[in-house]
């Protein structure tokens, strides 16, 4: 995971990574990854336990995903690359 | 016969938000004339005298035309900056050291502040902030002004960042404090010519407003109201309309709104064991079901039902016998207007909702409510702007008349996109207990669903106040004190300000310049040097809008764009002529400013989000594009690799027509919105406690379910020497404080009686022994004076004053504006006791006197 912007100062690190079953959520991806960055990184990731802020925008191997997108399995993507970022304020675009 | 030499080219208006399209006659490299564009539906070929005068903006002999450095390090009101001229790497290599050394110790210390008359810069500007890392961003403002409570209550019920009546179908159009179609602002020309087809073809509009101005004097009927008091109106109808009339639209309360959803003793929903899903009565069944059970066959929205031992009732039920202590006659006693008038507009517009009524368009059969109930600044200008916006918003939900024929529109929430690319698309979806949430949206946060409150990271505090969006937190008298409270790191290291001008757009400009002194570095990207430039360090000289670029000057399309049937235009913004001197487009300087401290890869994830870029057009994080390029990218993902910025410098604008299942759009969504805000039981409970760790006054009465009218501190004024409510409003001849140094614009206000006057009403006057044209002073009930020039007037209700905002400048370096008009904001305290605890919008309306 590559971490951009406020996330990275939050987490302490520009990159990072966690070990997860193929098919996991990408919620069960950041859940695993704020439990290791802290509560400040945390409360800027879930605005309620379980749910994802509105503003963060995940890119799975580039292209934007949903919190509720699943990995693809190991063997047809060994290495996934995960983006985050959370925006400033919002603008246009898909949500 | 056109030549090379003689060209008309397409792009955008920037005079004000509106971004209407126009085309310019350039002659031999110079820019002879500014029309509207009639190949796009912005503006639809119109523009307004600003949008004309944009040539004097352009060739203004005043701008800033070099990168400037600060020499004086003392910052005041009279203090010479004492400014000398550098190069633009000298600028940037200063810009840039302090950013780096601001970004390696913590980024949120990076403050950025933008203008909202320049739409172009809302991407480069919020992306840049995310990408650094800072949330401290905002509109200088904008938010406390104009749109915390009015946008939050679209964005809940519309989808959208603001309202109009469906002037297509509209029969009877009630504003409350707005000037839709009459004024400036979002899509203002195609507007105004809506709304007078609208009036030709009968629809009746009514205007409740203390001053009978833009909208008022077209309009059928002036309500004066007491500033302030809308909710209290609003609220004295609603009651008419459901327990006196007995007339709601059950159906559309019951599958579009929460209104059946069973509420318990303790304020909240009443939840299904298993899903946790609200549960509403079904009376065909005989028990409580969750709300999106297919087989309900008759939502009650009336009654008391028990559920597993727990009395409940629907919110419809609550709601109707909270209206109750809301009569005609204690309305009168709050907003002035006649008990007679109150019941009156009520029966007016209950008997023109037609509820039960349908329309056919285009094979789909579909409700028709042709009446609308608007609100905009003037309901949304106080302090208790959420409850003001939430009323009057009511009205539209109890008859159903929300974005369906006739009724009142959201602007454009649903699009699925050009024809042959799907895109740009967005959509409302049900979220949490199927209250709607927005498909796009322009700030901070989505209104919908909220975060849970947390303790402050931001200046602004908003992480704690979910509801609210620009803070006055971040130029507020009291800043300093609560961010110590809260441990915060602030203030700011530095304030990267572009084409804002705060001094004058928050509040009383002491207050603000305090704020900004406290700030090390200020570097501020600018077209002229204004009040705001004086305090900076750095001046950046910008490209004005006819020489700038934007693929989306009008985008999203729920902030810009013409509600109703039509076209769907995507124009863009492209340089008329190159930008003279050193001028550069702030985009760009952006860019660089990004690759020189490093954080280019940020910008381009950052770019990509905001921009939505996808597919092959995706920005590599590592690539230096050029803005022209991120444009171009922009344009072929969303119309295609045919359509790219070389396209649209040719045609100016894409144009495709809108569905009836876009522009009507309620009936073909499965989504609600909220007539009962249970969230805020919620809210409260967790607020309450983390607001009194800052130490912050708090009332409970501003988080209730159910919308009353509260006073605000200009109502609680209890000195009878103070016995006028100031109020500004938006002259239409100008937008906030930039176009006053347009010299065209300056002569048009000149020759108005009002724009640069304090307008009172006549009997007050001649009781107070005033005269017309006579010097006075206005003195708030705080010790703050302006000086103006009074205009005596039937067309102000007879409490209060209007003044045409935001005039009053001062700086040497504006010469054409300067000492013109009244410095109304002068008379505002920004600070906790004048703001909203729920949505943080501040109180704009000002007790006073008048002292010769």
């Amino acid at each position: 995971m590559r971490l951009f912007g406020l996330l990275e100062r939050l987490a302490g690190r520009r990159e990072a990574s966690v070990e997860v079953e193929a098919g996991a959520t990408l919620l069960e991806v950041l859940a695993l990854l704020a439990d290791a960055c802290g509560p400040d990184f945390q409360s800027a990731v879930f605005r309620t336990p379980g749910e994802a802020q509105t503003n963060l925008r995940l890119f799975l191997n580039q292209e934007e995903a949903s919190p509720h997108d699943r990995l693809p399995p190991a063997r047809a993507a060994p290495d996934v690359r995960l983006d985050i970022l959370a925006l400033t304020a919002f603008e246009g675009g898909g949500l | 016969m056109t030549s090379v030499a003689d060209r008309w080219v397409p792009s955008a208006c920037a005079l004000c938000y509106g971004s209407c399209s126009i085309r310019a006659h350039v002659v031999d490299g110079v820019v002879v004339k500014i029309e509207g564009n009639p190949e796009s539906a912005v503006g639809a070929g119109r523009l307004c005298g600003k949008g004309i005068s944009g040539i004097m903006t352009l060739y203004d002999p005043n701008r800033v035309d070099v990168p400037l450095r600060r020499t004086n390090p003392e910052k005041g009101f009279d203090v010479d900056p004492g400014w000398q001229e550098i190069s633009w790497e000298e600028a940037l290599d200063e810009v840039c050291e302090r950013l780096r050394e601001v970004h390696e110790r913590d980024p949120r210390l990076l403050f950025v502040q933008r203008t909202t008359t320049n739409t172009s810069s809302r991407v480069p500007v919020s992306a840049f902030a995310t990408a650094f890392g800072t949330p401290n961003v905002w509109v200088a403002g904008g938010g406390l002004h104009c749109g915390n409570g009015a946008h939050l209550v679209c964005g809940l019920f519309h989808a959208s960042w603001s309202l109009v009546p469906d002037f297509q179908h509209c029969r009877y159009a009630l504003y409350f404090g707005a000037s839709k179609g009459h004024g400036a602002g979002h899509v203002a020309n195609t507007n105004i010519a809506q709304a007078a087809d609208a009036r030709v073809r009968g629809m009746k509009l009514v205007v409740v407003d203390p001053m009978c101005n833009f909208a008022a004097a077209k309009a059928t009927e002036w309500v004066p109201i007491r500033p302030g008091t809308d909710a209290a109106l609003a609220l004295a109808m609603l009651n008419v309309i459901v327990n006196d009339l007995g007339v709601w639209d059950a159906d559309y309360l019951a599958r579009k709104t929460n209104a059946p959803y069973l509420v318990g003793p303790d304020g909240r929903y009443l939840r299904d064991g298993e899903s946790g899903r609200p549960l509403v009565w079904d009376e065909g069944r005989g028990r409580a079901v969750p709300f999106d059970d297919p087989a309900v066959s008759a939502f009650a929205l009336l009654g008391e039902y028990e559920v597993g031992g727990v009395r409940a009732r629907p919110g419809f039920d609550l709601l109707r016998e909270h209206l109750r202590r809301f009569t005609p006659a204690w309305a009168e006693e709050v907003s002035s207007v006649p008990a007679a008038t109150v019941r009156r507009l009520a029966e007016e517009f209950a008997a023109e909702a037609r509820v039960g009524e349908t329309i056919e368009l285009d094979g789909h059969v579909l409700p028709y409510r042709p009446v609308a109930a608007i609100f905009f600044r003037g309901a949304q200008g106080h302090k208790n702007s959420v409850y003001n916006c939430l009323a009057v918003e009511l009205l539209n939900q109890v008859v159903g008349a929300s974005d369906v024929v006739g009724g009142a529109l959201g602007f454009n929430p649903v699009c699925y996109g050009h024809p042959e690319t799907g895109r740009p698309r967005y959509v409302p979806t049900a979220g949490p207990d199927g209250l709607m949430v927005t498909g796009t949206w322009v700030s901070n946060h989505l209104p919908y669903p909220f975060h849970d409150p947390q303790p402050p990271r931001s200046m602004g505090l908003n992480e704690l106040f979910p509801l609210g969006m620009n803070s006055f937190a971040m130029a507020s008298r009291d800043q300093e004190e609560i961010w110590r409270r809260f441990g915060l790191p602030y203030p700011p290291a530095v304030l990267l300000n572009y084409g804002a001008n705060s001094l004058m757009s928050v509040g009383n400009s002491e207050t603000v310049a305090e704020s900004l002194k406290k700030i090390p570095f200020i570097v501020s990207i600018d077209v002229n040097l204004t009040e705001l430039s004086a305090f900076a360090d750095i001046v950046l000289p910008d490209a004005c809008y006819l020489e700038g670029l934007d693929s989306r000057p009008n985008a999203p399309l729920i902030f810009n764009h013409p509600a109703g049937l039509g076209d769907w235009s995507w124009p863009i913004k492209q340089p008329v002529v190159e930008p003279a001197g050193q001028r550069r487009l702030a985009a760009e300087v952006l860019l660089e400013i990004a690759d020189r401290i490093g954080i280019r890869a940020e910008y381009n994830a950052a770019y990509n989000a905001y921009l939505n870029i996808h597919g092959p057009y995706r920005l590599d994080l590592e690539t230096p594009y050029t803005y022209e390029e991120i444009c171009d990218r922009e344009l072929k993902s969303n119309f295609g690799p045919e359509r790219g910025l070389q396209w649209f410098q040719e045609h100016g604008v894409l144009s495709w027509r809108k569905r009836v299942e876009e522009v009507y759009w309620r009936p073909f969504l499965d989504v609600r919105v909220p007539v009962y805000w249970e969230f805020m039981v919620d809210l409260l409970a967790k607020t309450r406690p983390l607001a009194a760790q800052g130490g912050l006054d708090w009332d409970d009465a501003y988080y209730e379910p159910l919308p009353s009218w509260l006073p605000c501190p200009s109502h609680q004024v209890q000195d009878p020497a103070y016995d006028l409510y100031g109020f500004y409003y938006r002259d239409t001849i100008h937008t906030n404080s930039f176009t006053n140094e347009n010299p065209w614009l300056d002569e048009a206000a000149r020759l108005d009686p009002f724009s640069y006057a304090i307008a009172i009403n006549a009997a007050t006057a001649a009781r107070k022994g005033l005269r017309e044209g006579q010097e006075v002073w206005l003195e708030s009930a705080t010790g703050r004076r302006v000086r103006g020039r009074l205009h005596l007037t039937e067309a102000v209700h007879p409490e209060a004053v209007g003044i045409g905002g935001c005039a009053g400048h001062w700086a040497k370096t504006l010469p054409v504006a300067r000492g013109k008009g009244v410095f109304f904001n002068e008379l505002l305290e920004v600070d906790w006791e004048h703001t909203s605890p729920v949505n943080l919008g501040l109180d704009t309306c000002v007790k006073l006197r008048v002292v010769p």
